[in-house]
Parts: structure tokens; C-alpha cells; sequence
């Protein structure tokens, strides 16, 4: 079973992400840029360009978009299980017999959630190891940043 | 290659029922040198009473400890389970002696106490006991943690490490002058011109369903259609709508689909095909599971 829950770009292509551990956020562009080489396979693992923290890819998610998918998917499993509840009520009665079940009302779920936005903030960095997977950092960041891809550690002028 | 970095030496400070984390640690310290050595201009070295120890006479062993271990290292890991320890004449155990040694000097202690299941048979009480006083004591004067596997504890010792090291060593891993200089975008980055088709099911239903076909590249394909493996003999996908004319990048479709019993396989791939504007055909798998 599988539900898409759709989550916003910025107008440059980039999604926003928090680190897991230092819970700071950043972005990376989704898809691939026009420098990527042509066999360049996304990594199971980045590091977080703050606190070169690696996790897999898939725990990158804000706590806006983690409350956000969850709103999300519970209003798609509430209406799950009442398609459910009435398919069985439905299987029960075509059986006859004594019993007749009828379901009424719908199991609690919250309304949808407002859709995401994602506005064009923070300063564009392309790292000097892996410039065809570029980031978006806080514009006050000041120290030393890592890779994304490598982890590797790197400045910015100014 | 060889270069330039400051030595970090961690001394690992545990009782003997936590034998698995010292190995464990030991682990997340070669892999933090493997990631962070080169560009952070820091190495870590465990040191342990195991590996690091010599002989010497004329001492209480704890005051050799002190001297060949605990004053020559800059970090100090502390991990608790059952055990706080065997008693030395100045402190409730070799451990807590190294720790109180450790913190009075102003060096930075990373402290976990494990919460993992024990064998309650080998378990001295006098001991957890022991432990759980000396953890009430501690969080009058520090920030410990906890972990619950060893999963848990690598991630927090990782994450631990990467702390300490910019907090403390930070200055002495060189000016950032030294480090490779990275670009500020003046425009938002071109994104890579390629076609790009994916499948996947969406519920609808007790076995209704939707294939959901999306253009995830950057070209418009034309007559986009769907391949069903005959492997796939328990999945009927309606084909009315297919092939569709124009899929432009970003945009979806979903296509009816049902699921019944019988022989065949739940796991298969099916094939997204297209034509880009240059007139070549695309074909792309996507695995599909009912």
C-alpha cells in the first residue's frame, strides 16, 4: 500500500531539509543538475552541511513536513478503514442469514492540512568536491560548512 | 598523502560489563577518522587501559592508571550498565575515579548510562544500586545521556564526537583559510535536461486501485504508455486512456487498476515508455507491489 504526499520546492528547485541531530535546516536541490555526470547515483547516506552529521537519505525531513505527512496520511487511513468497514458490513449481508450489520458515521480523522509553502530564502552554495549537488544554508552561517555528499569540510568567501 | 592534524587522544572509562562498547566505540571513532580526520585536521585515538597500559611498580594501580592514561588524554567516554565498579581508596570505582579526575581538570566527559535489558540472574543488585545512585548524583553537575541499544549508542557517540571536536579542538584545526573554498549561486542551477517516467500504485479502496504515472524529468514526452509484464497476471491495469498524448514535466496521471486472487506473482516491475521531441523512444522500470 502507498500514498505520495506532495511537498513543495522553492522556486529554484530546492527542498528544504533539518538535520537530525543539530535540527538546523537547510536545502538540496531536488533532481539533478544540468553538471551531474551521467552516471551519478544518489547516495543512501548525506551529511548535514552544518554539523557534517551523515544519516540516510530519508531522514531529512522538517518537523513541518514530518506533521504534514502525518496529518496527511492519517485523513488517507481514516477513509481507508471506512471503505473497509463497509466493504465488510457489505460481505456479511450478501451472506444473509440472522445477522445484518449496517455502518454508520465515519472513523475520526483531522481535516486535510493546508498545503505546504516553501519560500525562496537562504544563500545558493555549490560545494568544490560536489558542485552539481549544490545547498541552500542559512544566510547568517558564517562558519565552515560540509558537503553534502562527502562530508567534507569547506568555506565560502564572504 | 600525509598531513597535518591535531591528536586527539579519547580515553574510554568503563566497569567490565560494558566490554561490547568499548569495542563499539572504538568503531565509531575509526569511522569519525574515516569521514572528519582529513578535512577537520583532527584524529582521534582511543585509549584504553586494554591497548594503552604498561606494567609499573610502586603505586596503587589506579594512580598508575591516572598517570599513564587519564592525564595524557583529552576526551573522556564514560559508559555505565550494571556495574559502577571495584572501589579504589579515593573514589567508589577505578571508573568514577577517572571521570572526577577528568572532569576537575576542565576536560570535556561524554557520560552514558545504558538502559538495555541485563540477565537478572547475574545481576549484582549492590552494584545497579551502586550505578543508579552515582547517575542521581550527576545530574546536579552534567548533562548525561542515555541509550537503549547499541544501534542508539553509535549514533549519539558519532553525533557526541562531532560536538566536542568543533567545541574544543575547533581553533587548532587550522584557519578556514585552509580549507577548499566553495561558490555562492548567483542563479538557481539548471537542472539536467532528461526524461524521466515512474509507475507507483496509490489505494483506493479495498482492491481498487491507481497507477499513478508521473514525468519526473525536464522534457515533455509524448505518447507515454504502460508495459505489463505477464508475470503481473493478478493486476489489470484499464488501458482506455493510454497511450496518453502529452505528459509535460512535473505532471501526473492515475490509471484504474484492480487486483484479484489467483496465480501470479506481487511483485513486479512495469515499464513507463515515451517518446521525447527529439523522436527517440525512453523506457523506464518501476517496481510495483500489491
Amino acid at each position: 500500500m502507498e500514498f505520495s504526499v506532495t511537498i513543495p520546492l522553492d522556486s529554484d528547485g530546492f527542498v528544504r531539509r533539518q538535520c537530525p541531530s543539530c535540527q538546523r535546516e537547510f536545502k538540496w536541490f531536488h533532481g539533478r543538475t544540468d553538471q551531474a555526470p551521467e552516471d551519478w547515483q544518489d547516495p543512501d547516506t548525506y551529511f548535514c552541511p552544518y554539523c557534517g552529521f551523515e544519516a540516510p537519505n530519508d531522514a531529512w525531513f522538517t518537523d513541518a513536513q514530518a506533521a504534514y505527512v502525518q496529518q496527511s496520511l492519517s485523513g488517507r487511513v481514516s477513509e481507508l478503514l471506512t471503505d473497509e468497514l463497509d466493504n465488510v458490513a457489505r460481505s456479511i449481508n450478501r451472506q444473509g442469514g440472522m445477522i445484518r450489520l449496517s455502518v454508520s458515521g465515519q472513523v475520526d480523522s483531522d481535516p486535510p492540512p493546508p498545503p505546504l509553502s516553501e519560500p525562496n530564502d537562504m544563500m545558493g552554495i555549490a560545494p568544490p568536491c560536489h558542485g552539481f549537488e549544490p545547498i541552500k544554508v542559512r544566510d547568517d552561517w558564517y562558519e565552515p560548512l560540509h558537503c553534502l555528499i562527502c562530508g567534507s569540510t569547506f568555506t565560502v568567501d564572504g | 598523502m600525509t598531513f597535518e592534524a591535531t591528536a586527539v587522544r579519547v580515553l574510554l572509562a568503563s566497569p567490565s560489563d560494558t566490554v561490547s562498547e568499548r569495542a563499539v566505540a572504538r568503531t565509531v571513532i575509526a569511522r569519525w577518522n574515516a569521514t572528519h580526520a582529513l578535512d577537520q585536521r583532527v584524529v582521534l585515538i582511543p585509549v584504553g587501559w586494554e591497548t594503552d597500559s604498561v606494567p609499573e611498580w610502586g603505586d596503587h594501580p589506579q594512580v598508575i592508571l591516572n598517570r599513564q592514561l587519564v592525564d595524557t588524554s583529552d576526551v573522556l567516554l564514560g559508559v555505565f550498565w550494571t556495574r559502577l565498579g571495584t572501589s579504589t581508596p579515593e573514589a567508589l570505582s577505578g571508573t568514577v575515579a577517572e571521570i572526577e579526575r577528568f572532569a576537575n581538570s576542565g576536560k570535556p566527559v561524554l557520560l552514558y548510562f545504558c538502559r538495555k535489558p541485563a540477565d537478572l540472574a547475574a545481576l549484582d543488585t549492590a552494584q545497579l544500586d551502586a550505578v543508579r545512585e552515582f547517575e542521581a548524583g550527576c545530574r546536579d553537575h552534567s548533562l548525561h545521556d542515555t541509550y537503549g541499544d547499541t544501534r542508539e549508542f553509535e549514533a549519539k557517540l558519532g553525533r557526541a564526537l562531532t560536538h566536542v571536536v568543533a567545541e574544543k579542538f575547533a581553533s587548532t584545526t587550522g584557519p578556514h583559510g585552509t580549507f577548499p573554498r566553495g561558490q555562492r549561486l548567483s542563479s538557481a542551477p539548471e537542472r539536467k535536461i532528461e526524461a524521466r517516467l515512474t509507475a507507483h500504485l496509490e489505494t483506493y479502496g479495498r482492491s481498487s486501485y491507481r497507477l499513478v504515472v508521473a514525468n519526473l524529468g525536464t522534457i515533455e514526452l509524448t505518447q507515454v504508455n504502460v508495459e505489463l509484464p505477464s508475470e503481473a497476471s493478478r493486476f489489470t491495469l484499464f488501458t482506455d486512456e493510454l497511450p496518453i498524448d502529452v505528459l509535460r514535466p512535473g505532471e501526473r496521471v492515475a490509471l484504474m487498476a484492480s487486483t484479484h486472487m489467483g496465480g501470479g506473482r506481487s511483485i513486479f516491475d512495469v515499464f513507463v515508455t515515451g517518446i521525447t521531441p527529439e523522436g527517440n523512444t525512453v523506457r523506464f522500470p518501476s517496481k510495483i507491489s500489491i
